[in-house]
């Protein structure tokens, strides 16, 4: 992706925002202009709620991470494991993992916990089944001829499955950063007093002031894009040979 | 060298592909093991790298009865098996800091080995193969012949006395081919590796083995064996000698079943 190409799609995004809002013209649909003095008017309170957000969704990824890395390259070297927890995995998967939030709520209150728990549940499936599944279709040819080189089941490990699953990790994180996000919105809306969530909600419904409302949400947006970039920077560190031509 | 004693092997539920098999090859051999697919050939180079368990009998190489990878075996494959996310220059170090990682145990890494410096190592297996042009290149920018020269060099810096190839030169085009065998037979003799090739390739075969194997009909119980000094002679290609050992190689593949 250019950059070039970046700025000129988020411009013409807003002249069409502009437009529509003045053919519009209510309150519930402020112009960008507007919004952007609001998010001027209330930067400070606006960036408090950017950073613990930020702090929420960054902390439930490292944790989701560092719980399914492990777990999916352990189910995909140890077929026994697999065969124990495959169907556990098979049946909850699909299950909407948000919908445990106000049971979650129950056991554990309106804590931090609660809403870091939400999310690293989500986020968890979403890595551990890519990962495993990469470490069971890894190329017989490679595994021989790094076993053959004298690697046993450590050196595989630290030679071959974690390295593998770097680009597996990167993107299943990559394609659940807008569902953390929104399940963050969803955690903040209903337990907290700080985070973006919070902010917006008590804007719109609360406060009804409308342009401030769109800041929270463009702070939301922001902060969903400034994850993804993080992500792409991070992939090209970690994963240069994928860039190679 | 490597000594066959009563080797069985099958897969589950399915006839012996080896059954009460001996062969052995001595010390410095250049050997080509030769069959159709699905006849035993991989087989065999897998369980003799210690990457596949017999269902009875033994395989010893120089003394070692083998159940697991042993140290001084160099194993290349078709698929050359090199790390994707790794360059050249790592992926030819990849068996050195196997070593490392493991220290001089014994069975990842022979008991002599010292930890030392990679690099110069590297380096001198890099500039023998003529890749270290391309050592920050990864696999998948780089062509067959030199990802296989790259498998090659991986495998050489580790010192290895048995030399093992599966079907090391099917994927690659006629002029690199000749080319990687003649460089095969020069290191053979260079290192004074004990080398065996398995390939379906009669020319292949007949131009790196100075004894050929043959796996024509499974179960194998005894080695069919063909002779063939003058291989990896220069010029050996286009002698009249070789179009001959090629016909009867073939005849020897083409054979009826014995009953």
């Amino acid at each position: 992706m250019r950059k070039r190409d970046l700025i000129s799609t988020t411009l013409a995004v807003l002249l069409i925002w502009q437009l529509i809002a003045m053919l519009v013209n209510r309150d519930i649909l402020p112009t960008p202009v507007a919004v952007a003095q609001a998010f001027v008017e209330n930067f400070a309170e606006i960036a408090k709620h950017f950073i613990a957000s930020g702090l929420r969704v960054i902390v439930s990824i490292i944790i989701a991470v560092a719980l399914a890395v492990p777990a999916g390259l352990g189910m995909g070297q140890i077929p026994r494991l697999n065969r124990i927890f495959s169907p556990l995995v098979y049946l909850a998967y699909p299950i909407p993992k948000i919908v445990f939030f106000p049971i979650i709520l129950l056991f554990f209150g309106a804590t931090e916990f609660s809403k870091i728990l939400i999310i690293v549940l989500i986020l968890f499936f979403q890595i551990l089944v890519p990962v495993r599944d990469d470490s069971l279709n890894l190329r017989p040819e490679l595994l021989n001829s790094v076993k053959s080189l004298g690697a046993g089941r450590r050196a595989l490990f630290r030679f071959v499955y974690l390295p593998s699953a770097f680009p597996i990790v990167l993107t299943a994180v990559r394609l659940s950063v807008g569902t953390a996000v929104a399940v963050l919105y969803f955690a903040e809306v209903t337990a907290t007093y700080l985070g973006l969530g919070y902010y917006i909600f008590l804007m719109s419904s609360t406060l009804f002031d409308y342009a401030a409302t769109y800041a929270g949400a463009i702070a939301m947006g922001l902060l969903g894009l400034c994850l993804y970039f993080f992500i792409d920077w991070l992939e090209k560190r970690l994963c240069p040979w994928k860039f190679a031509t | 060298m490597i000594n066959f004693h009563d080797v069985t092997f099958a897969y589950p539920h399915a006839r012996p592909v080896f059954d009460r098999f001996n062969w052995s090859v001595e010390r410095g051999a250049a050997w080509a093991v030769i069959g159709g697919s699905g006849n035993g050939k991989t087989t065999l180079l897998m369980m003799l790298a210690g990457l596949r368990l017999l269902t009875s009998g033994q395989i010893v190489v120089d003394d070692q009865v083998i159940d697991r990878p042993r140290p001084r075996t160099g194993l290349v494959l078709q698929e050359y098996g090199l790390l994707p996310w790794a360059t050249i220059q790592q992926n030819v170090a990849l068996g050195l800091r196997v070593r490392d990682f493991y220290g001089p145990d014994g069975r990842h890494a022979p008991i002599e080995h010292v930890a030392g410096p990679i690099d110069p190592q590297v380096e001198k297996w890099l500039k023998r193969l003529g890749i270290d042009a391309i050592r920050v290149r990864y696999p998948s920018q780089i062509s067959g012949g030199q990802r296989q020269r790259a498998a090659i060099a991986r495998t050489l810096v580790l010192d290895p006395d048995l030399l093992l190839m599966d079907e090391p030169f099917a994927a690659l085009d006629a002029a690199t081919r000749e080319d990687l065998q003649n460089l095969t037979i020069e290191l053979q003799r260079e290192q004074n590796l004990t080398l065996v090739v398995v390939t379906h390739n009669i020319e292949d075969a007949v131009f790196l083995g100075q004894k050929i194997l043959v796996l024509a009909h499974p179960p194998h119980t005894s080695p069919v064996i063909i002779d063939n000094p003058a291989a990896g002679e220069p010029g050996y290609r286009s002698q009249a000698a070789f179009f001959e050992k090629c016909a009867q190689l073939r005849a020897a593949l083409e054979a009826p079943v014995h009953a």
